[in-house]
């Protein structure tokens, strides 16, 4: 292959290119995916089950070998490169400790599998376990410690290498939901004081908001849409991205676009017009998210539909509804509200145009 | 170069070098072969080529310089250009693989009278002389070319390039190929040989078609005699495997399902099969039923109902296979009964099934795979089985039997020998592709890693008594049985002198003092402590080539990898005997020419008892996350380590209990070893059948309770030493076992 000579790439950057896996039976699990991932960041593959994220992730440590395309890391072609020949750690969804070996143990099983003498094996596991904030619990067997502090020795046990890239596979899935708020910042925390390439899988999108630079969604072994929280959650491009990341009602609508980028919509009785910055190319539905509404006009809002209420419900946090209207049924969160509507009650949902995106 | 590469290179070398290349008379350990170093029969290779005319034998040493020279230059795969360590693998791949093929093929070509082939003697330079069976050199050549090809295997990239993978492949491939696929093929091609051993398919088709193997009358379903031994063995094998089945699962359902008082001293008798010598069995039996047996005795005395000999045929064969091989049965299904999730009969419970409903359309079907795992066992069993009917047959004559007397007896018909094997082995496949075809699409994966909770639902009503009603008889039974067996061993003549003695102990195992200390004099001592010998080499061999095996099969993937497993699965399928008549065929010509050593019994007990290992390593290393696998490979290590320093220390039970089985089979096995004894390599067995058929019955039982007080102690032994640290492997493993690769 033919590459133009290129500026010497930083070794935490990692890059795929038109990488397919086919395990040969029926669809490829991974279709010809590229994206690159810049040195120190933490970018997260979000998805649901079977999107073909794992594999990814699978692919980037070396377990799955692509069927097409390739890998490079730090610049160089990895693609036929084993597991134990990359610079990669992966922390496993199971944690994948080694029962039979002590906390000191597992974390050094790295660097001396790798030739390094004992003494040295065990200073290095000794700064990563201070930095982990295990110290003291050398040598404990796994089964002796609580679930969140295994995530911590797997953890460590990856970082002891000094990977260029450290990948994390699902790694709240086994932690009870208080706890995980807790290990996902610390994760973050680590990740920045250390300023090393991460790659996140999950299919938790608030865990995914919450921990990323960057997030990659996939969707049946392709990628949907990448880019930061804050412009996959506020304006996507695709209904499968919209419903994914916000649980967005997508309705269809009428778009006549205009000279300017920007484009008029007809949703049902309400007529607004939004600028060219929310208009996906080809956009042929409106994506509204369920929190954009109110049931009295607030400030800015500046749209209102007629609706009729068909479900109610208090969750705590506020109300949700279902509401039909003339463009379909919108699902619609009301937060610190409480319940004053019933079923078959007349209402009108008002929103800010601004808030609408026109997506394929 | 690396240690690796090093060792392979010594080995060729050291084996062309400093081991006598050709098998010898006596034993390579007794070192003799090191006073006549460069002797016809003793030279190393390299001295056979100078001295000894051996002149074929030089492209080995060539073969040699040019793996060295190979290593001497290797390829860094980070500099070359692409392609270059792959044709570099090419070319050591293709000179391992023509050493080691090498090195077979003129074993196979050059015999002891020159050219073994007319046609080789036409086109290929002449030569003087001939050779005999290879020997120690031969194998470490062998075994170092084997390396130097699966090294560069690996370099070619194949298996993640990890050569250890490549090697343990081509290793045990090797292994099995030789030691079960070929023995088997050789009685195949034996079947083929007419009176003048030139192939005919005519000499096959007469064997095949006589009378004696067909015949079938309707009276043959009840015993009846002048029967065909084909129909005798099938007959027998298909009661058997139904018997112990359903045997089995009544058991297995009392001591899992129900709160019968017994369930302890039933899971005893699960022991019992592995550690019980073939004939004890069948002559408790002879004790209680036969004519001077206690029952006929009792019958006569009190009713004056006249003694029978009713025992001996059909009924007695198979009421001692049912005591013997029950046991089997009920350890497959106490797995299986257990298997089946309660959560799953709870769902039919709240569903408003009966108790029964659920048992017959819930439990049962889930069993079904198990059940007919079970069946094939009592099959196999039963045709392999030569101890009992050879006790207790009388006119009722089985392919084993009949097949040992072509080989021992008068008539020395090898070629009816091998057909009547290759009939055997044909039941057998059939029995094993009958049972696969059954359970292939019911693979019923019913422990989920998810925690199971919930009761098992209780057995209907009709089930437990039956249950019960059986498994108190046959409890009782076999308790008699083996008392009386012991019993039978410290009296003077079993049912006529009833003299208690310790004669037979004395006879079998006296030990005196002679002028240089002990002198075991008893005449057991010989044949006890060669059983020892070979049990003890065999069983870490068998679990090493086991586990391996298990972790090629479980573990990693390549091409042919189900024909691997079927392979090292196979020589479950083939009766012992079978394996006993291919293993004289194709090991008492050079080049592998072994009968009537040691070394032939080691082999045939470890592929005897690889399926155990084999099965037993799959299901452990199943225990075992793969991601611990997967953990350890990202964190730099290769194939090699990951075995040692994971998987090893995880599999320490399965170790153990390969260890065990290997050790205690080995002891116990008769129906192959009965083939392959000599008089020097005499085993326990083969010396008790020779005193049963010597009607010297009470040496018999008390070298058989000798050999279950030895295999006990070194259950107890091995246990204890091993020991069984328990590791909390539920916490670090449990969470994501059950969790496939999803996202």
């Amino acid at each position: 292959m033919n590459h133009p000579t290129q500026a010497p790439v930083s070794k935490g950057t990692l890059e795929f290119r038109n990488v397919v896996k086919d395990y040969g039976t029926g669809e490829p699990a991974v279709k010809g995916i590229s994206f690159r991932i810049e040195d120190g960041d933490l970018v997260t593959l979000l998805g649901p089950s079977g999107c073909g994220k794992t594999t990814t992730l699978r692919m980037i440590a070396g377990l799955e070998l692509p069927t097409k395309g390739q890998i490079l890391l730090g610049g160089k072609d990895v693609t036929e490169k084993s597991a134990s020949q990359r610079n990669v750690s992966l922390v496993f969804q199971s944690y994948a400790l080694f029962p039979h070996m002590s906390v000191m143990e597992n974390v050094c099983y790295g660097p001396t599998v790798q030739g390094m003498k004992k003494p040295q094996a065990e200073a290095k596991a000794n700064d990563v376990l201070k930095l982990i904030g295990l110290t003291g619990y050398e040598t404990r067997l796994p089964s002796e410690l609580s679930g969140g502090q295994q995530q911590r020795v797997a953890i460590a046990r990856a970082l002891v290498l000094e990977p260029a890239v450290l990948l994390f596979d699902e790694p709240l899935s086994n932690l009870d939901t208080k706890l995980r708020r807790h290990v996902r910042e610390e994760i973050r925390e680590l990740q920045q004081r250390l300023a090393i390439t991460c790659v996140y899988v999950t299919h938790d999108r608030e865990e995914a908001m919450a921990v990323s630079d960057h997030i990659i969604v996939m969707n049946k072994g392709g990628i949907a849409e990448a880019g930061s929280p804050n412009q996959l959650y506020f304006q996507p491009h695709t209904a499968f991205v919209a419903d994914f990341l916000s649980e967005a009602n997508v309705v269809d609508a009428h778009i006549a676009l205009r000279a300017d980028g920007g484009a008029d919509v007809a949703l049902a009785d309400a007529k607004f017009a939004v600028a060219a910055d929310a208009v996906a190319a080809n956009a042929t539905k409106a994506a509204l998210r369920p929190d954009v509404f109110s049931l009295t006009q607030r400030e800015g809002d500046d749209v209102s539909v007629a609706a009729t209420v068909s479900k109610a419900a208090f969750v705590g946090k506020g109300i949700e509804l279902v509401a039909s209207t003339g463009a379909g049924d919108l699902f619609v969160f009301l937060p610190k509200a409480r319940l004053t509507v019933k079923p078959g009650d007349a209402i009108r949902l008002w929103f800010s145009s601004s808030e609408v995106r026109l997506i394929v | 170069m690396t240690g690796y590469r090093i060792i392979a290179l010594l080995l060729v070398a050291a084996g062309l070098t400093l081991m006598p290349w050709y098998a010898l008379q006596d034993s390579f350990f007794a070192f003799k072969w090191l006073a006549k170093f460069a002797g016809k029969d003793q030279a190393p290779a390299l001295l056979q080529i100078a001295n000894h005319s051996k002149t074929w034998l030089i492209l080995l040493p060539v073969l040699l310089l040019a793996a060295t020279g190979l290593y001497a230059r290797p390829v860094n795969a980070a500099k070359a250009a692409e392609g270059a360590l792959r044709s570099w693998g090419k070319m050591v791949v293709f000179v391992g693989a023509v050493g080691g093929l090498y090195v077979l093929a003129q074993g196979f070509a050059i015999g002891p009278q020159g050219y073994s082939f007319e046609s080789l003697k036409a086109t290929m330079p002449a030569i003087s002389g001939g050779q005999f069976g290879m020997g120690a050199g031969a194998m470490l050549v062998t075994f170092g070319f084997i390396m130097i090809c699966a090294d560069g295997i690996a370099s070619m990239g194949y298996f993640r390039g990890d050569r250890f993978v490549s090697a343990s492949l081509l290793l045990v491939g090797a292994l099995v190929l030789m030691f079960v696929f070929f023995p088997v093929a050789r009685i195949l091609f034996e079947g083929f040989l007419d009176k003048d051993r030139s192939l005919s398919v005519i000499a096959l088709w007469d064997r095949l078609a006589q009378p004696k193997l067909w015949n079938l009358t309707w009276s043959c379903f009840w015993g009846g005699t002048g029967c065909g031994v084909a129909w005798n063995t099938l007959w027998l094998a298909l009661l058997c495997a139904t018997g112990t089945t359903f045997l089995g699962l009544m058991l297995a359902l009392i001591v899992t399902r129900s709160n019968f008082r017994g369930k302890k001293v039933l899971r005893l008798l699960t022991v019992l099969p592995i550690i019980t010598p073939p004939f004890v069995v069948g002559l408790a039996l002879i004790m209680l039923f036969g004519r001077a047996g206690v029952v006929n005795e009792f019958l006569e005395y009190a009713f004056g109902i006249p003694q029978t000999r009713w025992i001996y045929g059909l009924p007695g064969v198979l009421l001692a296979q049912l005591f013997a091989f029950t046991p089997v049965a009920f350890l497959v299904l106490i797995g299986v009964v257990e298997g089946v999730s309660p959560t799953l009969e709870e769902a039919s419970q709240s569903l408003h099934a009966s108790r029964w409903q659920t048992f017959r359309y819930v439990s049962l079907p889930l069993m079904a795979p198990g059940l007919a795992n079970a069946f094939l066992v009592g099959f196999i069993e039963s045709i392999a089985d030569f101890g009992n009917p050879v006790v207790l047959g009388g006119n009722f004559g089985v392919m084993a039997t009949e097949i040992y007397f072509a080989i021992v007896g008068a008539q020395l018909d090898q070629g009816k020998a091998a057909v009547y094997s290759l009939i055997l082995l044909v039941f057998a496949l059939f029995a094993f592709w009958l049972q696969r075809k059954a359970t292939a699409r019911k693979s019923f994966v019913t422990v989920s890693g998810k925690g199971d909770t919930g009761l098992p639902s209780p057995l209907p009503d009709g089930v437990r008594r039956t249950a019960i009603f059986v498994a108190i008889p046959w409890l009782a039974l076999t308790v008699v049985l083996y008392g009386m067996s012991l019993f039978g061993a410290f009296v003077k003549v079993w049912g006529r002198d009833h003299t208690l003695t310790l004669e037979h102990f004395v006879k079998g195992f006296s030990i005196d003092q002679g002028p240089n200390g002990m002198l075991f004099t008893g005449a057991a001592w010989h044949s006890l402590f060669n059983t020892l010998q070979f049990a003890l080499a065999a069983a870490p061999l068998t679990a090493i080539v086991g586990l391996l095996s298990a972790y090629l099969i479980a573990r990693t993937t390549f091409r042919g990898q189900r024909a691997f497993e079927f392979l090292t699965l196979l020589s479950f399928a083939i009766p012992g005997t079978v394996v006993g008549v291919a293993y004289i065929f194709a090991f008492n010509v050079p080049p592998i020419e072994i009968t009537g050593t040691g070394l032939i019994i080691v082999l045939c007990f470890i592929f005897r008892n690889l399926p155990v290992g084999v099965r037993g390593g799959i299901a452990a290393l199943s225990q075992v996350d793969k991601s611990l696998d997967e953990a350890s490979t990202t964190l730099g290590a290769n194939g090699a380590t990951t075995f040692r320093r994971v998987l090893m220390p995880l599999l320490k039970p399965a170790i153990v209990g390969a260890l065990i089985y290997g050790f205690v089979r080995s002891m116990t096995t008769l129906s192959a070893i009965i083939f392959l004894v000599s008089g020097d390599t005499e085993v326990a067995t083969s010396y008790i059948i020779g005193r049963v058929v010597n009607g010297d019955y009470g040496v018999a039982i008390a070298y058989s309770a000798v050999l279950i007080v030895i295999m006990v102690v070194a259950i107890l032994l091995v246990q204890w030493l091993v020991g069984s640290r328990k590791l909390g492997r539920r916490s670090a493993a449990a969470p994501g076992a059950a969790i496939a690769v999803g996202g």
